[in-house]
């Protein structure tokens, strides 16, 4: 026994520590749950719109600021209809169905959002 | 854990995060609660300082999300390589820190709530043993952690350091060692006197 006061603990000791030990790891904390939850999110919201077709341009822009407030799409539409009439009140067009089917700006709109064609009027 | 409950386990956290990479939210959290744990209990035991081990284990399971569309290219279980992730990015921290200061190993707080005197001793011997981890090489300790602490078997230990198995043997023992040599002094104090 002298040997082993000499050169450290007998191996059955430190073997019990170390069972010991290891019944009793950290627990990881909530936040820390929270934080790599919020990143497996992130990664997937990103590879999500990286996967999204792209091209469409600043209506895209509108869109997703849309869908992060939650806005209704009616409103989002007869926002952009209001945005139209005053767009033709500056320039002196009437505005009409025909009007906005004829402009490459309203067709753009009526892709982006269909119920914004309920909201023309006729002619 | 035997082989069997192992792959088994394996093939489960592979599903896993194949359904993660296919945009299904409750895998990321099913996955993380089975790798987590485990992950920051390494770290937590490499560094001892609990900070830092959050941050591994973040940074470890941020690379796993990252690399999730790819896995089935990665030749290996997501725990292993997480693992794997995890260790490397200890050996760094522990690396850096020889290069600054030398830093004492974190000393929490005294427990001033009324408990047992089994429970302080317990955690005398805690700190005692972090401590005395501190000392070896951080190989060394990645491997005494590993398969004393965590109960990994030899042939993950090998996957995890990329070495043999013959290799995780002698650093074990090696490790066990300079373990019981660290502790030697403290044997009586910390209620480790032999046979008890």
């Amino acid at each position: 026994m002298a040997h082993e006061h000499d050169t450290g603990l007998d191996d059955a000791a430190l073997d019990r520590l170390l069972a010991e030990m290891r019944h009793a790891p950290e627990l990881p904390s909530a936040a820390l749950l929270a934080r790599i939850e919020a990143d497996a999110a992130r990664i997937q919201d990103e590879r999500r719109a990286a996967a999204a077709p792209r091209g469409r341009g600043w209506l895209d822009g509108i869109g997703a600021l849309a869908a992060r407030l939650a806005l209704p799409t009616g409103l989002v539409a007869a926002g952009l209809a209001g945005l139209w009439i005053g767009l033709s009140a500056g320039t002196g067009a009437g505005f009409t169905g025909a009007s906005v089917y004829d402009s490459a700006f309203g067709l753009q709109m009526i892709y982006e959002f269909p119920a914004l064609a309920g909201l023309l009027p006729e002619g | 854990m035997t082989a069997d409950s192992a792959t088994s386990a394996s093939s489960e956290d592979a599903a896993l995060l194949a359904a993660y990479a296919a945009g299904d939210p409750q895998a990321a959290r099913m996955l993380m609660l089975r790798l987590v744990p485990r992950l920051h209990a390494l770290a937590m035991r490499m560094l001892g300082d609990r900070a830092e081990a959050e941050d591994v284990a973040q940074e470890a399971m941020l690379r796993l999300w990252k690399i999730a569309p790819e896995w089935r290219d990665m030749g290996a279980a997501p725990a292993t390589w997480t693992y794997r992730v995890a260790a490397n990015l200890c050996t760094d921290r522990l690396r850096r820190r020889r290069r600054q200061t030398p830093l004492e190993p974190e000393m929490e707080p005294e427990d001033e709530r009324p408990g047992t005197e089994e429970r302080m001793q317990a955690e005398t011997r805690r700190r005692a043993l972090q401590a005395a981890l501190g000392t070896l090489p951080e190989r060394q300790r990645l491997a005494v952690v590993l398969r004393h602490l965590e109960g990994r078997a030899n042939p993950e230990i090998a996957g995890i350091l990329g070495i043999s198995v013959e290799a995780v043997e002698s650093l074990t023992a090696r490790g066990k060692r300079a373990l019981a040599k660290a502790l030697a002094e403290q044997r009586e104090a910390l209620g480790l006197i032999d046979g008890t």
